[in-house]
């Protein structure tokens, strides 16, 4: 900074043990100190204005070159009585949709979502350690256990999927005898505008519900439990296990669901879709 | 690229011109409606600099500085920032939509169909509507991702990550109603899965969930009139005024997250005596010693 060297000897006297000169001359049209500060800040104006400015510019160019060459899909007329084979939720939907071929529909559907958003909101309370905010991945450790996380939940689902498709599951479900015809109380519904009970074959609770929960937490537990001996993780990378585990069940399924299920929600290769099979 | 000096005849008339028009510039700039709309002068110094961030309506909700670490393309990567345009496209283009869509189920088709036929622009209409839908649920999910591994959910962060979790599942919801109004086979397919999920929920409400999706026993022309309102009136609104949320909390939490101090370890930020803060050394204790919490991470 620039220092004043008329100094008024009334405020500021002269220190006899020190020397005094000037140290530099700086071009400027502000008051230097502390520029930056400790956070090395920009002034918004022109910084952020022209970055945001330039984002908005390309994503309107890609956005209409995306647009002027492909068309958006139109099919024949709504009609739920003659329905598409197979019948594909939108894109984002589609590993509820997944999930829902391999468990009970109220599992799939309602209950899976419901705790994920709720442990996505809850994520916040649980890791309040904020020594390692804003640094891609905390530690390399966290890459590590993304990286591992990835190929383990790929593997399992793929495994899994197939499992499901094969005869093993059904035949594995008649080995037990006898479940076919015990009946069990599941729920409840308004019948004639009465509360009813719902009655569902103990086979029926074992395939939809019993197999699909043990599958998935004993899934997540095993992750945990590979996580916890092979990196020794703290609370941080636990929550990388687990969220790398939902995005990349999230988006897994979806490719399984969008390009390996043809007629009748089949696997089958991509190559081997029916026509309109992809939901755009 | 330097410039070719200016050959002696021109320069005089050139300079004139500039001088000119320099004057026309500060005449235009003094004058009365001029000043009524910018309330200050033309921010090239760091004074005016500030004073437009804070006195105009439109960039007022953003800090006179940001982190330098904001601005790190590899930072954020603009995902927030590509997802909100996004939006702000899908409301423009979805208002000229109206203007051509009749959402009864006898015209629907037909509506959709003459975007592409009798409509100037209008095919490029309906394609920057459905491909931005498809670009906003993509990347609203992307920066999910991108605040979940830069540790940007952490306090004082968290309740704008429940927000912004919030506006994840309005965004599905948006998406889905929109994909609904085309009224084609994909609509058919979507509203029998969509109401199927809903039925699964259990006890009764199952019941209840589908009615008041499908609006009728079958998917039909209650479905999309409720669709229809859900799309262009109820989630709208709920995402602008969760997105007004997520947009003050990120100021009030003290903008996007960053690397806790000038990014060496073992350093740690504490109030001047000048007032402000300055970064200290924190002298080796022991390597398992924890940092103290900076005192920019508490909440305010």
């Amino acid at each position: 900074m620039a220092k004043e060297e008329t100094v008024v000897q009334d405020i500021n006297p002269k220190d006899p043990n020190k020397t005094y000169g000037l140290m530099e001359l700086m071009k400027g049209r502000a008051p230097l100190v502390d520029k930056g500060g400790p956070e090395e800040s920009l002034f918004s104006w022109p910084h952020l204005m022209l970055w945001i400015t330039v984002v908005f510019l390309g994503l309107l160019v890609i956005l209409v070159g995306i647009s002027w060459v492909f068309d958006a899909p139109l099919r024949e007329p709504f009609d739920v009585d003659v329905p598409e084979n197979p019948a594909k939720a939108p894109w984002y939907f589609l590993n509820l949709q997944e999930l829902l071929l391999h468990m009970d529909k109220s599992l799939a559907g309602v209950l899976v979502p419901t705790v994920v958003l709720g442990a996505l909101m809850a994520l916040p309370y649980i890791d309040r350690n904020t020594r390692d905010t804003g640094i891609w991945y905390g530690t390399k450790k966290g890459v590590q256990i993304t990286l591992f996380t990835t190929v383990y939940t790929m593997a399992w689902i793929t495994a899994g999927v197939i499992f499901d498709e094969t005869n093993i599951y059904g035949g594995f479900l008649r080995l037990l005898p006898g479940l076919q015809d015990i009946t069990v109380p599941t729920g409840i519904h308004l019948a004639d505008g009465r509360l009813a009970l719902y009655n569902v074959s103990l086979a029926t609770v074992v395939a939809g519900w019993l197999l699909p929960v043990v599958i998935m937490v004993g899934l997540i537990g095993l992750l945990m439990a590979i996580v916890e001996v092979r990196w020794k993780p703290n609370i941080r990378e636990r929550a990388i296990a687990l969220f790398t585990g939902f995005a990349v069940a999230y988006l897994y399924l979806i490719i399984i669901s969008m390009f390996f299920r043809g007629l009748g929600m089949h696997l089958t290769w991509p190559w081997d879709l029916p026509p309109n099979a992809i939901p755009f | 690229m330097m410039l070719p000096p200016i050959p002696g005849p021109l320069r005089a008339p050139l300079d004139r011109a500039i001088e000119v028009n320099k004057a026309a510039l500060d005449l235009i700039r003094q004058s009365p409606p001029w000043k009524s709309v910018f309330r200050n002068p033309y921010p090239n110094t760091d004074e005016n600099r500030a004073l437009i961030m804070f006195n105009s309506f439109f960039l007022h909700i953003m800090p006179v500085k940001v982190k330098r670490n904001t601005l790190k393309w590899n930072y954020t990567f603009g995902m927030g920032l590509l997802t909100f345009y996004l939006f702000v496209l899908l409301t423009i283009t979805g208002v000229f939509l109206m203007f051509l869509y009749v959402p009864s189920a006898e015209r629907a088709y037909q509506d959709m169909q003459r975007l592409g036929t009798n409509v100037a622009y209008g095919q490029l209409l309906r394609n920057s509507h459905r491909w931005a839908a498809h670009l906003m649920v993509l990347f609203v999910f992307l920066h999910m991702c991108r605040v979940f591994y830069t540790g940007g959910y952490k306090p004082p962060r968290d309740f704008n990550w429940v927000v912004g979790v919030i506006l994840f599942v309005l965004t599905l919801l948006l998406s889905f109603t929109g994909y609904i109004m085309t009224w084609d086979q994909l609509a058919a397919s979507a509203i029998t899965v969509g109401a199927n999920i809903g039925a699964a929920s259990p006890m009764y409400i199952g019941g209840l969930m589908k009615a008041f999706i499908l609006g009728a026993d079958d998917p039909g022309p209650p479905t999309l009139i409720r669709v229809y309102a859900f799309h262009v009136i109820l989630l709208p609104f709920a995402v602008f005024t969760m997105v007004g949320v997520h947009f003050w909390r990120i100021r009030k939490d003290g903008g996007l997250s960053a690397p806790a101090i000038g990014r060496k370890a073992r350093q740690v930020i504490v109030p001047s005596t000048r007032g402000g803060f300055s970064v200290k050394d924190i002298p080796p204790v022991s390597p398992e010693a924890p940092l103290p919490v900076p005192p920019e991470e508490v909440r305010r």
